[in-house]
């Protein structure tokens, strides 16, 4: 099975520990790497921008947008690199409680046929610029 | 229950003990077919006394829920006022409440309580399990004492949903709600409750 790192760099936004924060309304922009160890047939390259509930209730999901950037050949020797640009909605914003966290983030995702999908996720912070910039919660 | 947002009365989803009352008849009739069918049948001495501890505790919740309607009509319907229920995060509200006693009632104490709440809902085998935790962000108490019958209780609070919050999100399973929770202890009976559901939207006070 062939592996693959996914080297994500985000621009835009804020340097915060520890991910990137944006504003609701903003534009996230980013590049993205490819490294493969072996020759792969991508039927698809999609990334995907959207939020998720992480704690004890059961996973509820939401996909805003989606791109398909890639279908073709991916080659170890020369890694592959694609820009991308979504912009961010308003709301929900990050959150982290006691039960229920809220989750952004970039999901990464080649469409191996006949094989299994490689996938990665890059998480942000999407919050409004506040009076104070206390964590909450 | 009723309540005045910018002069205006409406109703509200207060939590009542109309359901627990519900739960516990449902309860009751269910229990019952096992009593009924450990007398009618041969099932046996053992299946009847099964039947009837489980008989027993509809019995216990159903004079719980009786008592919380009793506790209601003690200390009447005080009338609730909101500056306003739909909020963004900083933003300054006034919760008052009036309510002259119809009746003699002695109260333990009264509180008043700004909550941010989180629902989750999860399945664990064939159970659904709910848990809820409640941040109390401001929390206010009065005394209690007895009140007479045509006594005035009123009071005002002035409140916030602080800036640095998050506002009310519902999805399937998730929930973060805001709730205004007044509740007044009565001696040996359950407490007088009452939740108010606060809209926090996703923006920002100016």
């Amino acid at each position: 099975m062939a592996a693959t790192d996914f080297v994500v760099t985000l621009s835009g936004g804020a340097e915060t520990s520890p991910f990137r924060t944006y504003r609701p309304g903003e534009q996230l922009r980013g590049v993205v790497n490819l490294f493969v160890d072996q020759n792969l047939k991508c039927k698809h390259f999609y990334i995907r921008l959207g939020w998720h509930t992480e704690g004890r209730g059961t996973r509820h999901s939401e996909k805003l947008n989606e791109l398909d950037i890639f279908q073709g050949e991916l080659s170890s020797s020369i890694p592959a690199s694609h820009d991308f640009t979504f912009y961010l909605p308003d709301q929900p914003w990050s959150y982290e409680g006691h039960y229920i966290s809220i989750v952004w983030g970039l999901e990464f995702e080649i469409d191996v046929p006949w094989g299994k999908n490689l996938k990665h996720f890059e998480p942000f912070i999407l919050q409004p610029q506040r009076q104070t910039e206390t964590e909450w919660t | 229950m009723t309540y005045r947002i910018m002069g205006k009365t409406g109703s509200l989803n207060a939590s009542r003990p109309g359901c627990f009352l519900g739960f516990a008849l449902f309860w009751i009739a269910f229990s019952s077919i096992f009593v009924i069918i450990g007398l009618t049948t041969k099932a046996g001495l053992a299946f009847t006394i099964f039947g009837f501890a489980f008989v027993g505790i509809g019995l216990a919740l159903l004079v719980y829920a009786l008592l919380a309607y009793y506790a209601r009509f003690r200390v009447g319907q005080p009338n609730f006022t909101l500056s306003q229920t739909t909020l963004r995060v900083g933003d300054r509200f006034t919760f008052s409440i009036s309510h002259t006693f119809p009746r003699s009632v002695l109260i333990t104490d009264i509180h008043t309580d700004l909550i941010f709440r989180e629902r989750a809902t999860y399945q664990q085998g064939t159970d659904t399990k709910t848990v809820t935790y409640d941040h109390v962000i401001k929390s206010y108490e009065e005394p209690g004492g007895q009140f007479r019958a045509g006594q005035l209780f009123a009071k005002s609070y002035q409140l916030q949903i602080p800036p640095e919050a998050m506002h009310t999100l519902k999805v399937r399973r998730n929930e973060l709600t805001w709730l205004l929770k007044f509740q007044a202890g009565i001696p040996k009976m359950p407490d007088y409750l009452e939740e108010f559901e606060l809209i926090v939207l996703p923006e920002i006070s100016q």
